[in-house]
Order: C-alpha cells, then structure tokens, then sequence
C-alpha cells in the first residue's frame, strides 16, 4: 500500500509556543489512521497545518504527489483533502441543506457571470441538492433540511459537518474529534456510517479522538502525540502498552484497568 | 411651505430616491451579502461622475463612452481598494475604506488643473471655453419630456424624465440582483458573513468572493454617480463626504440589510424622510436657524433609525429570524 499522505518533520511555533516539533507522520491510502494525545499536545495544530489553516515554519506536507505546505486552505481542499474542526463549525444563517451546498464542487454559480446561464446552475444544483439529501440521510438530519443550522444540537452539528465534508468529494477526510460530545449509541451509528462510506468512496481517514475505546476499534494505526511532538505510533494494541504512551496520555487509568 | 404643495418637489424628492436606491443597492451586495462594512461607498460615486465629467469637458468625449468608462473607473476604485484592504480583518477595512473615500476626495479638490478642485466641475478645462457635461443629455431628457406630456401632464419636466430613467435602472438592477442572490456565488459570500475557515476548507476562495463583491457593489455605487452627475449638472467636491455613505447605510438599514427589495423601500422612506424633515417650520423647530435645522434634520433620521432598530431591528424587510441566531 502507497501512502496518501506525508508528513516530514513540520514544526511550527506561536510566539514561543511550540504547537508542533518536528512532526513527521506518513498515512496509508485506504487507512483509518488515529492521533491521540494529551489536550494541547498539538493534534489540531498538525490539522491545521496539514490543511493551510496556518503555513509551517519548516518542513514539508505531501498530499497525493503534490507538495501542499505552502498551499491556501481552498488549494488543498480542491486537491481532495477535507477537514471538519473540533466542536463542528455550521454556518448558523444559512439552511442545513445551504450548509450542504456550499461544498459541492466545481458549482458553475460560484462564477458571477454564471446568473447568465440560469438552466446550467439549475441543473448542478439539482443534482447537488440530491447528493446532498442522500447524504443528510445517511447521518439523519432530513428532517432538518430547510431548518437554519443555527438550531441543531451540538451533535446535530457534528453530523451536519461531517455530511458536508463529504460532500466536497474527497480522498481523504481529516476528522477533529468526531465523536465528542456524541451519545453513545449514535457514535456506533457514525462509525458505521464512516465505514460504509470508506467503502464506497475509497476514503482515507485521519483523525483525532480521545475516545479510546473507539479509536482501537476503528485504526489501522494510531499516532500518539504529546507535547508537538510524535512519541510513538504503530498498531492499536502495541500503543496501547507502550511505556512512553502510558506515561503521556493513557495514565493511571490504563494502569487501574 | 409652498415647496410642499408643489409636484416639482415631490418629483425631485422621487428622483433622488431612485438615485440612493441604485447607490445603496451597491452596499447591500457587499454587506446584505458578504456581511462587508464598506463605509467609504460614496467614493465610487465620486470616481464616476468626476472621470465622466473631465472626458466629456475636457477631452470632448460622447456622453455615454465617458459614462461608461466613468462606471469602470468606479469598479477599478472598488478593486483598487478591496485587493489592497479585504485581506484585512473586517473593522479595519472599514477604517481603511473611509480614509479611502476621504483621499478620493482631497485628491478631487486639491487637482484644480483636472478637476476644477473646489470649484467644482464648473472649474474643469475645457476647450469650448464652458463647461458642461449635460448638453447632450439634456436633449434626450428634453425629448422624453415632451413624450411624457400627454401623460403626466403637469408633472411632465427634466427631472420627471430623468426619474423614470433612473428608476427604470433601478428596477433593473434590483432584478438582476434578486438573481444573483440565488446563486451560489451568493450563498458562499452568505457563508463567508460568518466565518472564513469553513468555506475556505471546502474550496472556495472567499478572497476572490469578497473581492468581486466589492467591485460589483462599486460598479453599481459608479451608476448611481453618473445619475447624480446628470441630475446636478454641477459637482463639487464637497457633495462626496463620508455623510453620503451614510445616507446610503441608512436606506439599506431601513429597508432591512439582507433584503434586496428591501433596498426601494428603505431609499423611498429615507427619501421623503430626509425631504420632509424640511418643512419643520413650526415651533419648536423654528427656534434654531436654518444651518442647525439642517443638522436637526439628520438628528431627526437618527432618532426614527434608533426607534425602528428598537422596534424593527431586522428593518421593514428583513427576517426576524435571522437576527436571532446565535
Ligand atoms: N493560533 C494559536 N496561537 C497561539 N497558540 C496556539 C494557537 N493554536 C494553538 N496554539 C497552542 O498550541 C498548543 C497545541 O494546541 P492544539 O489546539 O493543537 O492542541 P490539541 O492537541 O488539539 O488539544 P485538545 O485535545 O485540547 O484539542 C496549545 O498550547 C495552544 O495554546
Ligand atoms: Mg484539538
């Protein structure tokens, strides 16, 4: 199996901060990868460096064969790379199936000279509209289509963030704690939703998690991070006796069990 | 008070309605939209009717070439401005937009050899030894005038001819407008009131949005100036302060900021609004002089914005709910 994604020593500070430290981490393509790591470890500051939300100070980020450190954000989503943010972000003043919308790709509306052709625009939209129906669906949120995002839930919106990344049609998803906040019943529902959607659309998954339990269930490899840095990674179970990690993260409450 | 009977001022009243109608149309793309406080609108104003003037007076010009290029001139202000500003974080560049407008304006009164500085577009070098720019349009108006007649009647005049074309603009406008509010382009500037990051994860430049939305609002800002050029048959510099583009906030607030149809409404209200402030020739307003009963009257329109906020925040059009989303 090639790798999708590679990242090589990216540091990155904020005014003496060190987010990240020589960060270095490649994912299989076709893999469910899992960061883990203390709060402030830099999990989300490797997220928004892989994505362009902020530019590294050095080292390099391949995506697919094409260098995307220096990228804008929307590049490196043209490119197929797709991101959700901790706490799930929706456009509160627009409609959930709006919310939806604003990812399809390649919208001919998005051009201005495009009121010019109204049937062409119909056309995409309709089509988008479907897609997006399909995929409301699958997370269960039809009911709330013609709703403003602005009245989901704090899970509803996870569901709503994680239906309009896919919708941008990626190769690989980047998932910012996707199952915080998400009752337990409904996360088995995620997962299962998140495999089938692997399976259809031969997804790549990285994402951070503090739920242990599912993150061994779902990863092909976890990565453990702690103070900006990479400590370990490996298997799910490997991590999960690993000294150093134990010490980091896991704690006593690995120690007790 | 005989202006108060009189249709001529009710006609002009109109008028400029329809000329702050197109000008505030140009704000609400950018705000109603992209959520952008430009607060320095009126430069676009400016930039049209003193480039339509100067080729019209000084280089002889066809009218309706100089009008055009003058509407470009204001789209290139529009982008001048936003590629140097929108990168920005919103409040400062709406700071940097009112200097913008400001600077337009000293560069206007301070060029005499272009622009005729505080004189005005009475000031302008001309070859014919005169200067104006309305001669031609003058017989246009002239001939709508005597084709109207019939109709209106009494009311028939230069500025009921000119009424009609600029509301006819401005109908015209607000249809297109009211299209392109369905597009996704619209929807992504939507997106982008709120917040950058997640358009910009699922890629869309919103740069590249906001910018084009301030140069389509520029464009429209550069209509409403050659309007206005045609009205007065004179500029002045002192006819482009930052007031004007408040004036045009207020029709849009008024109107209700997200509302395209709101935009006529709120320009008729502010204009008889602004217009009828001017007949308070009764105690108390008798008191003050007419220079205070000018500022009066802006105080007047302010009064009757706070109340309509307190009342009506989302404006006479707005959603209700949209307001309230936290
Ligand atoms: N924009 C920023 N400016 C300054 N410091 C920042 C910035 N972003 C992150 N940091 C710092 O970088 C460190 C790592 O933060 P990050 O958000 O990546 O942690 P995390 O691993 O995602 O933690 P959590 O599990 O709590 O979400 C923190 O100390 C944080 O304060
Ligand atoms: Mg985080």
């Amino acid at each position: 199996m090639d790798n999708i994604l590679e990242v090589q020593n990216v540091s990155k500070s904020f005014a003496g901060i060190r987010a990240c430290e020589n960060a270095t981490l490649s994912i299989k393509r076709g893999s469910v990868t899992s960061i883990i790591g203390p709060n402030g470890a830099g999990k989300t500051s490797l997220f928004n460096l892989i994505s362009g939300a902020i530019s590294p100070d050095s080292g390099s980020i391949n995506f697919n064969g094409t260098e995307i450190a220096q990228k804008h954000p929307h590049e490196i989503a043209r490119l197929g790379l797709v991101r959700t943010f901790q706490g799930a972000k929706v456009i509160r003043r627009l409609s959930v199936m709006e919310n939806i919308l604003l990812a399809a790709q390649n919208n001919p509306g998005d051009h201005l000279w495009r009121v010019l052709t109204p049937r062409v625009r119909k056309r995409f939209e309709d089509a988008a509209e479907e897609r997006a129906l399909d995929l409301l669906k699958q997370v269960g949120l039809e009911s709330f289509v013609d709703s403003y995002a602005g009245i989901l839930s704090g899970g509803q919106r996870k569901l709503l963030d994680l239906a309009r990344a896919m919708m941008a049609e990626p190769k690989m998803l980047l998932l910012d704690e996707p199952f915080a906040g998400v009752n337990p019943a409904l996360v088995e529902k995620l997962v299962s939703v998140l495999q089938s959607l692997k399976k259809q659309h031969d997804l790549t998954f990285l994402l951070v998690e503090h739920d242990l339990e599912t993150v061994m269930n779902i990863s092909d490899e976890v990565y453990v991070m702690a103070q900006g840095t990479v400590i370990a990674n490996g298997l799910p179970n490997s991590i999960y006796d690993n000294e150093v990690v134990i010490d980091a993260y896991l704690g006593s409450r690995r120690k007790s069990s | 008070m005989t202006a108060f009977l009189q249709p001529g001022f009710w006609v002009f009243v109109v008028l400029m309605a329809g000329i702050y109608c197109i000008f505030a149309l140009g704000l609400q793309v950018q705000y109603g939209l992209g959520g952008i406080l430009n607060f320095g609108h009126v430069a676009t104003m400016a930039l049209s009717s003193y480039t339509m003037a100067i080729l019209v007076i000084t280089y002889n010009w066809n009218l309706y070439l100089a009008c055009f290029v003058g509407v470009i001139m204001a789209g290139l202000g529009g982008a001048f401005l936003g590629l140097t500003t929108l990168r920005l974080r919103g409040d400062y560049f709406s700071i940097v937009s009112i200097a913008f407008s400001e600077i337009i304006r000293y560069i206007i009164h301070n060029s005499d050899h272009l622009t005729g500085g505080s004189q005005g577009s009475l000031n302008i070098p001309s070859s014919k030894g005169y200067a104006s720019y309305t001669d031609s349009f003058n017989k246009v108006l002239m001939n709508i005038q005597d084709k109207i007649k019939p109709i209106v009647g009494s009311f028939a005049s230069r500025d009921m001819a000119l009424l009609l074309i600029v509301w006819l603009t401005a109908i015209i406008l607000l249809t297109i407008m009211s299209f392109i509010q369905k597009t996704s382009w619209a929807r992504v500037l939507r997106a982008t009131r709120e917040d950058d990051d997640v358009p910009a994860s699922l890629g869309k430049n919103v740069f590249l949005f906001r910018l084009s939305s301030v140069i389509v609002g520029s464009v429209i800002g550069g209509i409403a100036g050659i309007y206005w050029a045609l009205e007065f048959s004179i500029l002045d510099p002192a006819d482009f302060q930052t007031i004007v583009t408040f004036f045009a906030w207020m029709v849009i607030i008024l109107g209700g900021a997200t509302r395209v149809k709101g935009v006529p409404l709120g320009a008729l209200f502010f204009g008889f609004l602004y217009a009828g402030t001017r007949f308070f020739q009764f105690p108390p307003f008798t008191w003050f002089d007419s220079v205070q009963r000018a500022y009066l009257r802006i105080m007047i329109i302010g009064f009757v914005l706070i109340f309509l906020m307190l009342k009506r925040p989302q404006g006479i059009f707005g959603k209700r709910e949209e307001m309230v989303l936290e």
